[in-house]
């Protein structure tokens, strides 16, 4: 049903309707990627993502945030107020016209609306609608207040992230609305394989607490297994405490490093005079208990941080990787640029802004599908930038009826 | 008439540990035929030890935390990502493996490995090779770095992903260094990453016939979960600072101590009239009208202050009430969630998050079932993960069409099985 032409998509046939907020953008982005033909819906005036920061230049504006612009590529955009009888009757025009609506509202409010799935199924009976909330569409916390924070607080992630003797800590980076989005993408393409199969839409109902909950490796079955609860084990993996402590984050000389399942790169530390008994005692191969006990494990990220303080992380990261020890290098933004790998792989891309005269570098495709390659061909969408486009050549209103729309509030 | 979703498609699942087992169990649970591939020599090391040391402890998670028989069967890590899918083993070492492999490959719609590049073309399974035996064929190679690039060799782990994405950097406390997170938490953002790209990849299959080479390397989805801070840096020069509990322009917001043994709280306040609504909550009014806490510039600016004024509040409370008098008020607030809590949750239990799985070794247990509900195709943990080779006479005998005969003969040279080999689990 796309409109959308050029190299061939995986998703290129499809059209979806996005009515997301923080919990849903990415999700939508991975469609519109992909070559799917997404059209963000925005009330008057713009999406309230829009005020997220940081902004183009630090200058607020509805149209410099660069949290919009990220999440937001290939989409396009009109705007319309679903609140106004005119609104749903144009929501629903397109309804017709759309294979998928990705929504975030709190659970019951399109049904209020009138535009809930029942209501919006009966238009497009082919319809998959998938809605994201912080804890799903039923249950006793449904109408419960949530930010991401709360996402990976209540999806146990939080409780194993950070020091022991502090706070728990929130991974960086609004990691319950990418983890929840994600999950929300996966159901809707198995969805959508249902539909092109049986011919039947449906309606998903995806949780930000449990897609969280999902990402917590083996603590469940560690706890239902012998009741072994997880704790904060720092820079440690999360089964330091049951097993050996393995992986920690290690200061070198011009930054720091990760080690990782090894006692380390054993002939470079003698050649730098800093092995210690690391060679001479055999039970640092052969005895987990020994390399359990506390006083060991102190004697040994002794020996690793001196050492690592002797060499610059690029240098431990590219020795460490030819001996096939996995240690590696903690990048910094200034690295991520300069990486020849990433370079390699041709992983940032380059964007176009007409409007500023400007073209930026963005972060690329997170996977290479070799035949229908994910791609970004148009920046984040200008409010309402699609109205004349969606309105006029689709739906086939006038310019007229679209300016007493437009007085009334309705785009 | 409900059906499961993706009934009909066969997917070989070659990888190990988290990331593509984590794909592969999305997979299964929404009804793919997914089937694991180990082998006597050497499986996935989420088994844990063949036989540990009596001297290691129990270290796997067993159930009950005593040795079981066959301790390879009652890994508690490997039973966290396995659930629903076939076993068979089979040695690719060699050539009778790997010409197994092919016949497989003939019949199967997706192929995912994440061994580091180069290894399955050494293994002559490259994808050009099963292009040949299977046009159609979609394969994903979903090693930490990908197919190509100076580093497609390196040896990774969800660890070293999170580093060389840049998210370590930016992740800890504020002041304080750079910081892993506990739950090696690329593996399963690389995990659903590599289900949606091979979905996309069958749903053009069905509309043009033709399969293709899926290439993920996992420190770039990583790439993509974090977000805006790449572009602050490209148009703006900032470079990211750790923030801890902290946001980047609300507040209060963060995790505080509350009554209990390390119990905490989260509460995130997103504007004035939440915040004014909290001050009432917490019965203080009077801060609603400091002007320290006026407004959300001032109250990010004044975090310092705030905070202890509500660990003031917090400390002699209790979780639920916290949660209960600021989500009354329309707060944001909620319990940290210690294991057994989320496993105990009144919210996950009234939406039948946990399946209760009967594993011939491991007993019967609750285990997370799928992450969301679909209305007409709701999947679920359709079987216990499955024993070392449980199924090799179903793939090679059903599937492949193969003779008892020639199946013990694999046996007999041990490209078949259901014991492990010592040394197996890389010990």
């Amino acid at each position: 049903m796309s409109e959308q032409t050029g190299a061939k998509t995986a998703l290129g046939d499809l059209r979806v309707l996005d009515l997301v907020d923080e919990k849903g953008a990415y999700c939508t982005k991975i469609f519109a990627d992909l070559g799917a033909d997404v059209i963000k819906i925005e009330p008057p005036g713009g999406d309230a993502t829009r005020d997220i920061p940081p902004f183009y230049h630090d200058i607020p504006h509805r149209e410099r945030s660069l949290y919009f612009w990220q999440y937001n590529s290939n989409k396009r955009s009109v705007t319309l107020a679903l609140e106004t009888t005119e609104g749903r009757e144009i929501f629903k025009r397109l309804v017709k016209t759309a294979d998928i609506v990705v929504e975030t509202f709190r659970p019951g409010y399109l049904d209020d609306l009138g535009l809930g799935y029942k209501a919006l199924s009966e238009v497009n009976p082919a319809l998959i609608m998938t809605s994201i909330t912080a804890f799903g569409q039923t249950g006793p916390y449904k109408d419960y207040q949530a930010s991401d924070i709360v996402g990976v607080a209540m999806g146990g992630m939080m409780n194993v992230c950070g020091d022991p003797d502090k706070p728990p800590l929130m991974p960086y980076g609004r990691q319950g609305y990418h983890t929840v989005a994600n999950h929300a993408a996966i159901a809707t393409l198995i969805a959508l394989y249902y539909r092109d199969v049986a011919g039947r839409g449906q309606h998903i109902d995806v949780s930000m607490q449990t897609a969280i909950a999902q990402s917590i490796e083996f603590a469940n079955e560690f706890y239902m297994y012998r009741q072994w609860v997880l704790k904060r084990q720092g820079s440690r993996h999360g089964s330091t405490g049951i097993g050996e402590p393995i992986g920690n984050v290690l200061p070198c000389q011009d930054g720091y490093i990760c080690n990782f399942g090894h006692v380390g790169p054993l002939d470079w530390m003698e050649a730098d005079g800093e092995i210690g008994t690391l060679k001479e005692d055999p039970r640092w191969f052969q005895d987990p208990v020994f390399r359990r006990d506390p006083e060991n494990i102190r004697y040994l990220d002794e020996r690793q941080r001196t050492w690592a303080m002797l060499h610059t992380k690029q240098e431990i990261n590219d020795g460490c990787q030819n001996m096939h020890i996995s240690w590696a290098k903690c990048s910094t933004l200034e690295d991520l640029f300069e990486d020849e790998h990433l370079l390699d792989r041709g992983f940032w891309i380059d964007v176009e802004h007409p409007e500023l005269g400007a073209t930026f570098k963005y972060p690329g495709a997170p996977y290479i599908l070799q035949n229908t390659p994910w791609r970004i061909t148009r920046r984040a969408p200008l409010i309402g930038e699609h109205n004349a486009e969606i309105y006029e050549k689709e739906l086939g209103f006038t310019e007229e009826e679209l300016s007493i729309l437009g007085s009334a509030g309705v785009i | 008439m409900a059906k499961l979703a993706l009934e009909g498609i066969r997917v070989l699942d070659n990888g190990v540990i988290w990331a593509v087992p984590h794909c592969g169990m999305i997979l299964a649970n929404m009804g793919a035929e997914v089937i694991k591939i180990e082998a006597l020599q050497r499986y996935d090391a989420t088994r844990g030890l063949i036989a540990p040391p009596a001297s290691a402890g129990v270290t796997a998670g067993y159930p009950g935390n005593v040795m079981p028989e066959r301790p390879w069967e009652c890994g508690a890590y490997f039973h966290s990502t396995n659930s629903s899918k076939l076993s068979l083993t089979l040695d690719l070492s060699r050539p009778r493996g790997v010409e197994v492999y092919k016949e497989l490959v003939r019949k199967s719609d997706v192929v995912m490995e994440s061994f580091a590049g180069g290894v399955m073309e050494r293994m002559g399974l490259g994808y050009d090779v099963l292009k040949e035996c299977n046009p159609g064929i979609i394969m994903v190679s979903a090693s930490g770095f990908g197919t190509g690039g100076p580093w497609s060799t390196y040896r990774c782990f969800g660890t070293i992903v999170w580093h060389m994405s840049g998210m370590a950097m930016v992740n800890g406390y504020p002041g304080e260094g750079p910081m892993q997170a506990g739950n090696t938490y690329p593996d399963p953002t690389a995990g659903s990453h590599i289900a949606g790209c091979i979905l996309a990849a069958l749903l053009y299959r069905r509309r043009t016939g033709k399969g293709q080479f899926l290439d993920v390397a996992q420190v770039e989805p990583a790439l993509g979960f974090t977000g805006p801070f790449l572009l602050d840096y490209i148009m703006n020069g900032r470079t990211a600072e750790r923030m801890g509990n902290r946001h980047p322009c609300q507040a209060p917001h963060g995790c505080y101590p509350c009554l209990g043994e390390d119990n905490w709280v989260t509460i995130a306040v997103t504007s004035d009239e939440e915040w004014e609504a909290f001050c009432h909550a917490i019965d203080r009014p009077e801060l609603a009208r400091d002007e320290r806490f006026g407004d959300a510039l001032s109250r990010w600016q004044n975090q310092a202050e705030l905070d202890p004024l509500i660990m003031e509040w917090t400390i002699p409370r209790e979780q639920n009430e916290i949660m209960n008098i600021l989500q009354q008020a329309g707060v944001a607030a909620t319990p940290v969630l210690k294991v057994e809590q989320v496993h105990d949750n009144p919210q996950h239990k009234a939406r039948g998050y946990y399946e209760a799985v009967t594993h011939s070794d491991a007993g019967t247990h609750l285990y997370r079932n799928v992450g969301y509900r679909m209305s007409k195709t709701p999947g679920h943990i359709r079987r216990p993960p499955p024993c070392l080779g449980e199924h090799n006479e179903y793939v090679l005998g059903t599937i492949l069409g193969m003779s008892a005969d020639e199946m013990k003969t694999l046996e007999k040279e041990q490209i078949i099985g259901t014991v492990p080999l010592p040394g197996a689990d890389g010990a």
